[in-house]
């Protein structure tokens, strides 16, 4: 099983409506309705939010697909740099990547599937924003479109209007991109030029900003300077640079002309004068033929020649304040190999900053080497600005301006996507299997200590029982000790009282031994004390008997002899003795 | 007396859940004379061996023992004693209950653990 397909059927996310047993999900035209609707009312909630709201019964993969769409989704577009517009837009595709992984499971993201391709070709456009213009008709006229595929799909159940709408926008973008590119080269190639043109006229206002502020000037030297040598230092600049032979002559020719042409500087050094004015023209014309690469024209340097004789003839020649221009000094200055390979690294990236609450994004096309100047361009390689790099790197470390974040394929995130998921499959599947054991042990021990209660409630209850039963055996028993020790008692006073009777026996008394028929009376004849007997014999003296007296007392208790010659008293006392042993045995 | 079920306090349940959406019935007061018992019917948010945590359109009062019936599929009822261990409003205006299933002595605790211990086999 694909690890997407255990997540479809496997996953349980906290607070999703997931169905619990093996209840029967509702009709699966419910699910595809409540897609298609959300869809339809261009919802910009979660899949899940749909489902959740329903009060329906969602199978595990119709649950488990909707989390996904929403995750995948949420991923990607966090990490795609696109502008929020898109972002926004491109969101509710998360309702087809539902309705598509629970029919296909892994494969509605595989990388031929159109859905995956339109979203990998996004990147296309992450220099895109929104700035209400014409450029961005043919983004929102696409994206229109593809929201229209995508209904479409909804409709016929199948991916062909995607498949087609996909086809054609990547063929658009793909001319596009070409496009784009020659119109970037053809801008850099224009820029560049007029970087060299601005460069070299910023350096000759700083050159002449340096040199006249606060100088007195004849006109007519002024309008030499400014028709004259001012065009060909711009020159020198241009062509050669300003680390350059040529523009440092052409710069220093400059600081002399304004020393001759104010009184006050050169009327203090009448020998620096003279000196100035005969090498001044001279000068000129090799400054002229370096620069330019002939020799000037002879009238070329009339204006200069003429302020000179008069200078050297002292004359009082008309001054007016310079008219200085402003400008930067560092114009004059070479371009710092640190920055410019700092800016070199720059270049390539895109970069995105805010203005009036929109996402402005721009491309660093190059870096203008003669100016420190970068190019910004759009998306399709349209100029946007000229920007000094100096002035790019303060915006970047004040965090006006970001680097857009690097294009994140969608394979990456499905990728980052699933491997966590994964991490939380598997933690589950591990959690389950040792909730599922405990819940067993525990319905295992909570019936045993039932069945333990009860066991020991019958046990107690037996040896209530027994005890119970042991105690009125006990109480039996003693009763029936009791009688017989007043049995053995009275037999024992009994058995003194016969022994006594017995012992009262005179010679001459007598018993009957037997009864009935067999009963045979006999007469005491003889006692012998010393070994008790008695000797009993009959009328007749015959049939002599010897019995111990003890013999003769048991005898009588259990009534087989009497004692005839006693009273009644005795009689009767014996048979109630007698009597009464009878019952106790 | 109870399982080892702690209150929602941010999802911090030492135990496995099982996140799902079935029916439960809350007996939230008893019948007096004529009157019926009244019973608050919630759905669950998730479901586990010693507890269930549901989504409720009413609060109930913590620590109330209460009667409830949790229909696990179509054809298994299961009738337990709660105790409402958490009960607070969400942002959504339903209420969050936490509830734990008491021993009473009887198959009922039992029974549901072995229930949860088939939907997790599952």
């Amino acid at each position: 099983m694909s690890l997407i397909e255990s997540i479809i059927t496997e996953l349980r996310i906290p607070d999703l409506p997931y169905p619990v047993g093996q209840s029967e999900p509702d009709d699966r035209s419910r699910w595809h309705s409540t897609l298609s609707e959300a869809w339809r009312d261009g919802s910009d909630e979660r899949v899940v939010t749909h489902l959740q709201r329903a009060d329906a019964v969602w199978s595990m993969r119709q649950v488990n697909a909707a989390y996904l769409a929403d995750r995948i989704m949420n991923v990607f577009l966090r990490r795609s740099g696109l502008h929020p517009y898109l972002v926004h837009r491109a969101a509710r595709l998360r309702f087809w990547l539902a309705l598509d992984l629970e029919a296909r499971g892994g494969e509605a993201v595989a990388e031929q599937r159109p859905l995956h391709r339109w979203l990998d070709s996004l990147q296309a456009l992450r220099g895109w924003s929104r700035t209400g213009g014409r450029s961005d008709r043919p983004v929102e006229n696409h994206i229109a479109a593809m929201e229209k595929a995508v209904s479409e799909a909804f409709q016929a159940g199948g991916e062909e209007p995607l498949e087609a709408c996909v086809s054609d926008w990547l063929e658009q973008i793909s001319r596009q991109a070409e496009q784009a590119e020659r119109v970037a080269q053809r801008l850099w190639q224009t820029e560049s030029g007029a970087a060299g043109q601005r460069a070299a006229e910023q350096a000759v206002r700083a050159a002449l900003s340096r040199t006249c502020r606060g100088r007195q000037l004849p006109s007519g030297l002024w309008a030499f300077i400014e028709d004259d040598w001012r065009p060909l230092m711009r020159r020198a600049a241009l062509e050669h640079g300003i680390d350059s032979e040529p523009w440092r002559h052409a710069f220093r020719l400059l600081e002399w002309l304004i020393w001759v042409g104010d009184g006050n500087l050169c009327g203090q050094d009448r020998n620096r004068l003279y000196r100035v004015g005969e090498q001044l023209t001279d000068k000129l014309n090799q400054v002229v033929a370096l620069v330019e690469g002939r020799d000037p024209e002879p009238q070329r340097f009339e204006p200069v020649d003429s302020l000179l004789a008069r200078r050297l003839r002292d004359e009082t020649v008309e001054q007016e304040p310079a008219s200085v221009p402003e400008a930067d000094p560092r114009w004059l200055e070479k371009t710092d190999g640190a920055q410019r390979d700092e800016a070199r690294s720059w270049v390539g990236s895109w970069y995105l900053y805010e203005a009036d609450g929109q996402q402005i994004r721009q491309f660093l096309t190059g870096f203008l080497e003669e100016t420190a100047e970068v190019l910004w361009t759009n998306a399709r390689g349209a100029k946007l600005d000229i920007e000094p790099f100096r002035s790019v790197r303060e915006r970047f470390e004040a965090g006006e301006l970001t680097h857009l974040p690097e294009a994140y394929p969608f394979a990456s995130v499905l990728s980052d996507t699933l491997g966590s998921l994964r991490r939380v499959l598997e933690s589950q599947r591990k959690q389950r299997e040792e909730a599922r054991d405990k819940a067993r042990e525990e319905a295992e021990a909570l019936r045993r200590a039932q069945e333990q209660a009860l066991e020991e409630e019958r046990q107690r209850e037996l040896e209530r029982e027994e005890r119970e039963a042991r105690e009125r055996a006990q109480a039996e028993k003693a009763a029936r000790d009791e009688a017989e020790a007043r049995r053995i008692s009275d037999e024992a006073e009994m058995r003194e009282k016969l022994l006594a009777e017995v012992d009262r026996l005179e010679a001459g008394s007598w018993i009957q031994l037997g009864s009935g028929e067999q009963a045979l009376r006999l007469k005491l004849a003889l006692r012998i004390r010393a070994t008790g007997k008695l000797v009993f014999v009959d009328r007749y003296g015959l049939n002599r008997r010897e019995i111990l007296r003890e013999d003769l007392a048991t005898r009588v208790r259990d009534g087989e002899a009497q004692l005839l010659s006693e009273g009644a008293e005795f009689a009767d006392t014996l048979s109630r003795v007698v009597g009464r042993l009878r019952v106790g045995r | 007396m109870t399982g080892n079920w702690e209150p929602d306090d941010g999802e911090q349940r030492d135990e496995y859940r099982i996140a799902g959406r079935i029916v439960v019935d809350l007996q939230v007061a008893d019948g007096v004379g004529d009157e019926p018992p009244r019973w608050l019917r919630c759905r669950t948010r998730d479901i586990s061996a010693s507890g269930l945590s549901v989504t409720a359109d009413e609060p109930v009062v913590e620590g109330a023992l209460l009667d409830l019936k949790v229909t696990v599929d179509d054809s298994a009822v299961h009738a337990l004693l709660a105790e409402v261990r958490s009960c607070r409003e969400w942002a959504d205006g339903f209420w969050r209950v936490g509830l734990a299933i008491l021993d009473t002595g009887d198959d009922s605790l039992p029974a549901w653990k072995e229930t949860v211990a088939s939907l997790l086999e599952a």
